[in-house]
């Protein structure tokens, strides 16, 4: 007769510890103990992770060569896009201290892809952690393009924010119309429905966006969390004016997450 | 007299009355199938990064099966521990500690859905497709509260092939937990 209520008093407990530490981890972005306790299960299953990825065959020679050109072209841009700004604001301390920055580019393997959220897959866990020079807030590239960010990183495994999740804002820029905005999961509130995978670009002004431009990322602060220049995605369709200044259209992202396979962290600063 | 001919399709499994399993018995089985939940984690994560797109929730299916075995709370129970082990194995849950709670409540279902004897296939289908269901309304609920638009069919897809393979592996884990031997 005992064994039931303490069933139902573990049960009770549990329940309510688990509504605590989910409250806590929506509220507050990297809480401390929601935080530990993703450390604690990366610690313990990432051997296990990191030991099956090692026995799927390796990828081609070509597919690492591609992902690590992907990331030095983004580099590319990003250092020439500080070059013009050099010369226009040599003065300006940001701008200098960036110039004394490099980038390390570490490749790693995707071993680990999570449960899909409503709208698809929202994280992935790569090979990498701070063995390799990882840390938190770090561009992960494909050779397509973007796939994320780094939003824990273990000794050996990172897990990263994939660009479509809920909390992740992409600061971009349309090639063609040099045109800037945010990329976004899509909305419930936006003017078209989205199929699957795509997302959202949505402009800070008004402009002429053209189906078919190139969307990339236009960078962060000290290059952290994104570096300038990572294709984005392409616009597949522009949605009809609403009567307000910015633009919305279809966005379909660069990087397949379901094909992805080699990927390349970039570090700032590295060089 | 024309007799009218009845079929009962079963899934060849019964539960068992609680007093006939004794409590460290129960204590393993409840042990192999919390690690048969890490299993299930382990493989659709990484059969996810080598781009498999629609895998059922392995994690869920010793929850439904222990659920529907022994009643609603230990049901509960190893849904709230299956559901922290998918929360944890990276790169897990988002936010931390919603699967938990989303898998004691399907635990919980799949456990109101207990029945002493023998356990009609048909039964164990229904129970399996109410309680699979509620992860994926659990996380369109929580697309539509941050705003999303939602992908309804990819978890409609993925609640209709959790439902096959809870077919297939439920009855032979509720044989496990009930120590019946197969027919």
């Amino acid at each position: 007769m005992t064994a039931r209520p303490l069933s139902l008093y573990a049960l009770v407990a549990g329940v309510l510890f688990t509504a605590v530490v989910l409250g806590w981890d929506a509220a507050t972005p990297r809480a401390a103990l929601p935080e530990t306790l993703r450390g604690g299960g990366a610690a313990a299953m990432s051997p296990l992770l990191t030991r099956i990825a090692e026995s799927f065959p390796p990828p081609p020679e070509s597919a690492e060569a591609l992902t690590e050109t992907t990331a030095r072209l983004a580099l590319t841009e990003d250092e020439l896009r500080r070059s013009t700004q050099q010369a226009d604001l040599a003065t300006t301390p940001h701008i200098a201290a960036l110039s004394d920055q490099g980038h390390d580019i570490v490749l790693g393997r995707v071993v680990a892809v999570g449960a899909p959220g409503a709208a698809g897959p929202e994280r992935l866990t790569i090979d990498l952690g701070t063995e390799d020079g990882i840390a938190l807030d770090q561009s992960v590239v494909a050779a397509d393009g973007l796939v994320g960010r780094t939003v824990r990183v273990g000794r050996t495994t990172s897990d990263v924010l994939i660009v479509g999740a809920a909390d992740l804002v992409v600061g971009a820029r349309a090639l063609d119309s040099q045109l800037l905005g945010t990329v976004t999961p899509p909305a419930s509130g936006d003017p078209a429905a989205r199929e699957h995978g795509e997302l959202t670009l949505t402009t800070i002004s008004f402009g002429d966006l053209r189906t078919g431009e190139q969307v990339v990322t236009v960078g962060s602060p000290d290059d952290t969390p994104l570096v300038a220049g990572i294709p984005v995605g392409k616009i597949t369709s522009v949605d009809p004016p609403r009567g307000r200044v910015d633009v919305t259209a279809t966005l379909l992202p660069a990087v397949d997450i379901g094909t992805l396979d080699v990927v390349a962290v970039i570090v700032p600063g590295g060089r | 007299m024309h007799r009218r001919r009845t079929s009962r399709i079963t899934s060849d499994v019964s539960t068992l009355p609680d007093s006939r399993i004794s409590r460290a018995g129960r204590g393993v089985r409840t042990v192999v199938a919390l690690v048969l939940c890490v299993v299930g984690t382990v493989v659709v994560v990484v059969l996810q990064a080598r781009g498999w797109r629609i895998l059922p929730d392995l994690a869920l299916l010793p929850v439904l099966a222990l659920a529907l075995s022994r009643g609603p709370v230990p049901g509960a129970l190893l849904g709230l521990a299956a559901g922290w082990v998918v929360d944890l194995v990276p790169p897990g849950g988002e936010p931390l500690g919603m699967t938990a709670l989303l898998y004691a409540l399907a635990g919980l279902l799949a456990g109101l859905g207990r029945r002493v004897g023998p356990l009609p296939l048909r039964w164990v289908a229904l129970v399996c497709l109410g309680a699979s269901a509620i992860p994926a309304l659990g996380r369109l609920l929580q697309g539509a509260w941050l705003g999303q638009q939602l992908d309804v069919a990819g978890a409609a897809t993925q609640v209709a092939v959790t439902l096959l393979a809870a077919i297939v592996l439920v009855p032979p884990l509720i044989r496990l937990d009930t120590g019946e031997e197969p027919l």
